[in-house]
């Protein structure tokens, strides 16, 4: 099967270690791809090379077996683009931009944007001027999803909507995919992409720097631990425990990082009396940042914090 | 923010500048080349000049003592000035005050605790001093100009005391805008809205010259008025003292007004707010058929840009044809010229004069519609909207080719407008112009305007963010060859680099055919140039 997006060596230097470099992804049609990164990582840069914006540097990409930039007109009849913002209309109305951009692309169901636009609560009748930034970004959505594409290229899509309104694009998101489209979403926010992706990929500095399927990612998250015990601390059996890293000793309390199983850890308090133990799982931003502030290996930084109570 | 509002302006400082220095320089050379350096050639010159100025008391002031060199850079120079300098303050207010609301750093400043008067004086107090160094500067190089060229020099004074009313003026303009844009909701309206009003009273000053009614008008309402006062280059004339601190008065005075009104209006908001039409909720796409179909879509959408460019030139060119009996007989006077208008109508020296006149300024006008279009097309790429285009199965030869579609559609409608209104402002004074060459007169409008086009296509598609400043530093360089060129007795094919002289004088001269080979090779390869250009860039770059 012809992978949705593929790209090789795909780079775009601005210079001064700007840019996008040596790129090589792979998305399945019908998976749902995170792309993290924070601002400035390279995603944008991304998008517009897979939408044949900008050229590359070097490497190649293509989306549906079809050169990105040679081939770009044939991959935008299968292809849904929502910005992270909307340029000017001025003075047209919602319903005019989308005829306008509905009559270059042809095929659009209009029952689908009346569906899209229901569902978002969006008054196409209203001048582009007078929509807030949550409408401007619901239209966005609406242009995006408005001929079924077979894939969908998200750039940071649910800025400025509430939380309903996100949870909507979401639910959209998923029946998109459940419908066999695929998704290319990027985003800086985690929560966004451990709701609808498959897969996730990090990038750093214009480099990706991990892709993984979510559940992968979950594994590889460690968990922080604060045990207190009733008498003393059993120090020693816990720093020779396998997986137990960042052993700080306070008292009669302990704080730790654990990676894999318990179990080495449990055997190492067998013999104390433990009067609370509390193990608080990281979110995806802390393993995010992880990725983000060095190579993927845990820093004292990152495990700092004190575990929450369960 | 001062150091922000700075920066807004320095592509303006930088490119009226540029254009002071090289018209000052070129009018300065143009005068030595010209004149000759003997007193009787020099009179001689003058008296040339005075008769021939008298056509152009539309755009300058009449010419006074224009044998010296002194007298014609006031004239010339410092009487032109006030169009270049008076364009960018209109669009540099229109900037200030809505520009900045439409990109939200009015919001952002607001939000940072920046006071609306705050904000309004900084913006006012920055573009005054980025025009006391353009206008300094441009001085200065005149100054030079004069000495390089003519080998003599300009009185110091008097240039400085030009200078000062010249920055009256250019600030007067610049406040009188930022009023104007409190009624209007984004930059374009500001500029239009603006560009109106700037006009209307520029032309009744302008048409106060030549018809004493008009002076009790221009009195009350022209900040020109004020500014023609002042001619202390000109032998015998002096600096008004008065009317150049009343139109720093009237600066301080306009300012005031629009930090009133701004602080009566929302931001984001005009002063006056029309209830839009309302407008039935729906959820569904425009029927509008229009939309959807390619060219017709753009065209639609600037429908009403298009109309107020006709109805505006198409007023301009009812009121020449129609006093065009008496502005023949301001040029009883010199009887070669009638002769020579009567020769070149084909008997018929009305159609010639409107031809002469009308055709001329025409000409400009449709120059600066084609460079407002190239603006567009900028900003498209410049602000995303060309993304989301090219986001559709659309390719990038397909933008370039509906942009020159849809340019052709709004000229000729700009255009045939304007054409019956000079048609019915020439049969209102009995003057029939032919149809058959009105039409072939009209119908060349559309090369020349597209060969502007096609420039700046070229430089659309290269680099977006330079587009509109070098194209406008072109055409102003080709109007520039058109006029002096023949002062200067420059070789034919010099002449031929501005497009304005391709466009001939078809109204009663016939086409020029080499001419409009030319403007169709420059249209065509523009185009072709762009679309391939356009391939090889990489968007919103």
């Amino acid at each position: 099967m012809t992978a949705a997006i593929h790209t090789r060596g795909l780079s775009k230097d601005y210079g001064r270690s700007r840019g996008l470099f040596d790129l090589d992804l792979e998305v399945d049609e019908g998976e749902v791809l995170g792309y993290l990164g924070p601002n400035g990582a390279g995603k944008t840069t991304t998008i517009r090379l897979l939408m044949g914006l900008i050229h590359p540097t070097a490497g190649s990409a293509a989306v549906f077996g079809l050169d990105c930039f040679r081939q770009a007109v044939e991959i935008k009849r299968h292809v849904g683009y929502v910005p992270g913002e909307l340029p000017q209309f001025g003075g047209l109305r919602g319903s005019e931009i989308v005829a306008y951009l509905a009559g270059l692309r042809g095929g659009v169901d209009e029952k689908l944007v009346a569906q899209i636009c229901e569902r978002f609560s969006l008054d196409l009748g209203q001048r582009f001027r007078e929509y807030s930034r949550g409408n401007k970004q619901k239209l966005a959505i609406v242009l995006g999803f408005m001929h079924r594409p077979r894939l969908l290229i998200l750039d940071e899509p649910t800025g400025g909507l509430d939380p309903l309104n996100q949870q909507a694009f979401y639910d959209l998101c998923r029946e998109t995919r459940d419908a066999g489209a695929t998704v290319f979403l990027s985003s800086h926010i985690l929560s966004e992409v451990e709701h609808i992706s498959d897969h996730v990929g990090i990038i750093r500095d214009g480099r990706l720097v991990k892709t993984a399927k979510l559940a992968e990612l979950h594994e590889i998250r460690f968990r922080q631990v604060e045990i207190q015990f009733a008498g003393p601390v059993p120090e020693s059996a816990i720093r020779t425990a396998a997986g137990v890293d960042q052993v700080q000793v306070r008292d009669h309390t302990v704080r730790c990082v654990v990676r894999g199983t318990f179990e080495p850890l449990m055997k190492a308090l067998c013999d104390s009396e433990v009067v609370n133990f509390a193990s608080h799982e990281p979110s995806l931003e802390e393993v995010f940042l992880t990725f983000y502030r060095g190579d993927g290996q845990l820093t004292a930084s990152d495990l700092g914090s004190a575990p929450r109570s369960p | 923010m001062f150091a922000l509002s700075w920066r807004l302006q320095r592509a303006g400082l930088i490119g009226m500048t540029g254009f002071g220095l090289f018209y000052g320089l070129v009018q300065a050379a143009a005068y030595s080349s010209v004149a000759g350096s003997t007193t009787a050639s020099r009179l001689a010159f003058g008296q040339q000049m005075e008769t021939a100025g008298r056509q152009f008391s539309l755009f300058l002031p009449l010419p006074h003592g224009v044998e010296t060199i002194a007298g014609y850079i006031q004239w010339r120079v410092y009487g032109a000035l006030p169009l270049l300098f008076g364009f960018w303050a209109l669009m540099s207010a229109a900037g200030a005050s809505r520009g900045d609301e439409e990109r939200g750093l009015v919001e952002e400043w607001l939000a940072a605790g920046v006071g609306r008067i705050r904000y309004i004086v900084t913006r006012f107090l920055t573009f005054a001093l980025t025009a006391i160094i353009a206008i300094a500067l441009t001085s200065a190089a005149i100054h030079l100009g004069v000495i390089g060229a003519a080998g003599s020099f300009l009185p110091l004074g008097p240039v400085v005391e030009v200078s000062l009313a010249l920055l009256a003026l250019t600030l007067t303009v610049h406040a009188l805008t930022m009023v104007v844009a409190q009624f209007a909701v984004s930059r374009t309206a500001a500029a239009s809205l603006g560009g109106l009003v700037v006009g209307v009273i520029f032309f009744i000053n302008s048409l106060s010259r030549s018809a004493d009614g008009l002076v009790p008008i221009a009195r009350i309402v022209s900040p020109f008025y004020y500014y023609d006062l002042s001619q202390p280059l000109s032998p015998g004339g002096r600096f008004d003292v008065a009317a150049t601190l009343g139109l720093f008065i009237a600066s301080i005075v306009l300012v005031g007004l629009t930090l009133w009104l701004m602080t009566i209006r929302d931001v984001g908001s005009a002063v006056i707010q029309f209830r839009s039409r309302q407008h039935p909720a729906t959820v569904r796409p425009s029927p509008n058929a229009l939309l959807r179909i390619p060219v017709l879509a753009l065209v639609y959408e600037q429908r009403l840009g298009i109309i107020a460019w006709g109805v505006g030139c198409g007023f301009f060119a009812f009121y020449l044809a129609s006093i065009s009996r008496q502005m023949l007989g301001l040029f009883q006077g010199s009887s070669g010229f009638r002769v020579y208008l009567t020769l070149i109508g084909h008997g018929n020296p009305y159609v010639a004069l409107t031809g002469y006149i009308w055709f001329g300024i025409f000409l400009a006008l449709l120059s600066v519609f084609a460079i407002t279009q190239v603006a567009r097309w900028s900003a498209d790429d410049n602000e995303g909207r060309l993304e989301m285009v090219l986001s559709t199965p659309v390719s990038r030869t397909r933008v370039v080719l509906e942009r020159a579609a849809a340019l052709v559609v709004r000229m000729a409608g700009v255009i045939a407008i304007t054409s019956l209104a000079l048609e019915l402002g020439a049969a209102s004074a009995n003057v029939t112009i032919g149809p058959g060459s009105l039409t072939v007169a009209s119908l060349l409008l559309i090369p020349f305007g597209m060969s502007f086009a096609a420039i700046g296509a070229v430089l659309a598609s290269q680099a977006p963010r330079a587009a509109v400043a070098v194209l406008a530093t072109y055409t102003f360089v080709s109007y520039l060859l058109t006029e002096l060129g023949p002062l200067l007795k420059w070789p034919d094919w010099a002449l031929k680099l501005s497009v304005f002289s391709l466009y001939g004088n078809p109204l009663t001269g016939g086409v020029d055919w080499t001419g409009l080979w030319i403007m169709s090779a420059i249209t065509i390869g523009g185009f072709v140039a762009a679309a391939f250009l356009m391939q090889h860039r990489d968007v919103g770059s």
